[in-house]
């Protein structure tokens, strides 16, 4: 049963359509300033001139990424008319356990920490492995100026009631759009920070609409739980 | 001493390129433009050749062809450096020569280096 304060998100084909030509054409542009921003980064990180320079380095580096994966996802979400993704029986403590190692150092330049909080059985998945990541490491992205007051942001594996599916999001003790404002207009445009762009967010929910997954946001107490919904896979066999 | 041939068209990335692949003790020549790489292959007669895929003018697909329209060069091994790795396979361009693919958006520095060790200890016989 959908609650008060969980809302479904759906609809991802009008941010495709709506002027996203030229958001993609500027994510191709920018993809080759920030590779070389993020090579000369690696460099500066390496340098002997001491560990001012270095943490710089590695400071630009980081944004540089960041960068990179929105490009990256920005240009692949134009192609999706296109192409066809194949779902396959997932590990989903892996592709939790990987999220967080890819971003953990982010957080750690930005000193924040991402926390991986699931049962110690959690179910295999049926879902894209590359997209179910991204989609992931959107959310954490959007969360990383959001931690709680300990400085912790959580990434989370919760099966859900039924048993039928897995719940993977990031929790986090950020700001959310007014519910009401929510509840007027469509999920997609509105279900990020009241002051932030959305981008990320609604690149994942393009994704997420690509593999069949469902995401959302709930609001808790705390902050706020951005997930997608995926179906638990019965081939276990096959992992 | 063994030879590096850089084709980037980014002058900074060739120069960078070019530090790191010249501090692991290679030669290195370098060139923005795959039309004079052609000219620097026939002069220099690089061991290795690291290739930008997206290049202006003539492309990389353009210098691969004219590798492989070659006996003596088609031997030269290529390892791409390119930010449209997601888009390749390795196996579809392995008859151009091409050994790896490293992608611009998550290369370490030492890989680019490793890349190039393990190229030529596939060339070399045991």
């Amino acid at each position: 049963m959908v609650s008060r304060h969980e809302q479904a998100v759906g609809g991802s084909e009008s941010f495709l359509e709506n002027g996203f030509d030229s958001i993609v054409v500027a994510a191709h542009e920018l993809k080759t300033p920030l590779a070389v921003m993020r090579q000369l980064s690696l460099e500066l990180e390496r340098s002997p001139e001491g560990a001012d320079t270095q943490r710089l380095g590695r400071q630009i580096r980081l944004t540089a990424e960041r960068s990179l994966r929105l490009t990256r996802d920005l240009t692949q979400a134009s192609r999706f008319q296109s192409e066809l993704f194949p779902l396959e029986p997932l590990n989903s403590r892996l592709v939790l356990s990987s999220v967080v190692q890819e971003i953990a150092p982010l957080y750690d330049a930005h000193g924040r920490r991402l926390v991986l909080r699931m049962p110690r059985r959690l179910p295999n998945i049926v879902s894209h492995s590359d997209l179910l990541r991204r989609i992931l490491l959107n959310f954490a992205d959007n969360a990383l100026h959001y931690a709680d007051e300990k400085g912790l942001v959580v990434i989370e594996g919760i099966v859900m009631r039924g048993h039928d599916k897995v719940r993977l999001g990031v929790l986090d003790g950020g700001p959310h759009v007014a519910t009401k404002r929510v509840q007027r207009s469509r999920i997609h445009t509105d279900y990020g920070r009241p002051e932030g762009s959305e981008l990320g967010l609604k690149v994942a929910e393009s994704f997420a609409h690509a593999i069949g997954g469902t995401t959302g946001l709930m609001h808790k107490k705390k902050g706020s739980f951005y997930y997608i919904d995926v179906p638990i896979s019965t081939q276990l066999s096959l992992i | 001493m063994h030879t590096v041939l850089i084709v980037e068209d980014n002058v900074w990335l060739s120069e960078s390129y070019t530090r790191i692949v010249q501090a692991a003790g290679y030669r290195v020549i370098a060139t923005a433009a795959a039309d004079k790489a052609i000219d620097l292959i026939d002069d220099e007669a690089p061991d290795v050749i690291l290739l930008d895929m997206l290049l202006p003018k003539t492309t990389a697909m353009a210098l691969l062809h004219e590798l492989q329209s070659h006996s003596d060069l088609a031997r030269i091994p290529v390892i791409l450096v390119t930010s449209v790795a997601y888009s390749l396979q390795l196996k579809d361009l392995a008859n151009y020569g091409v050994r790896k693919i490293l992608d611009k958006e998550t290369v370490a520095l030492d890989d680019m280096v490793e890349a190039i060790k393990e190229v030529f200890d596939e060339n070399t016989p045991h």
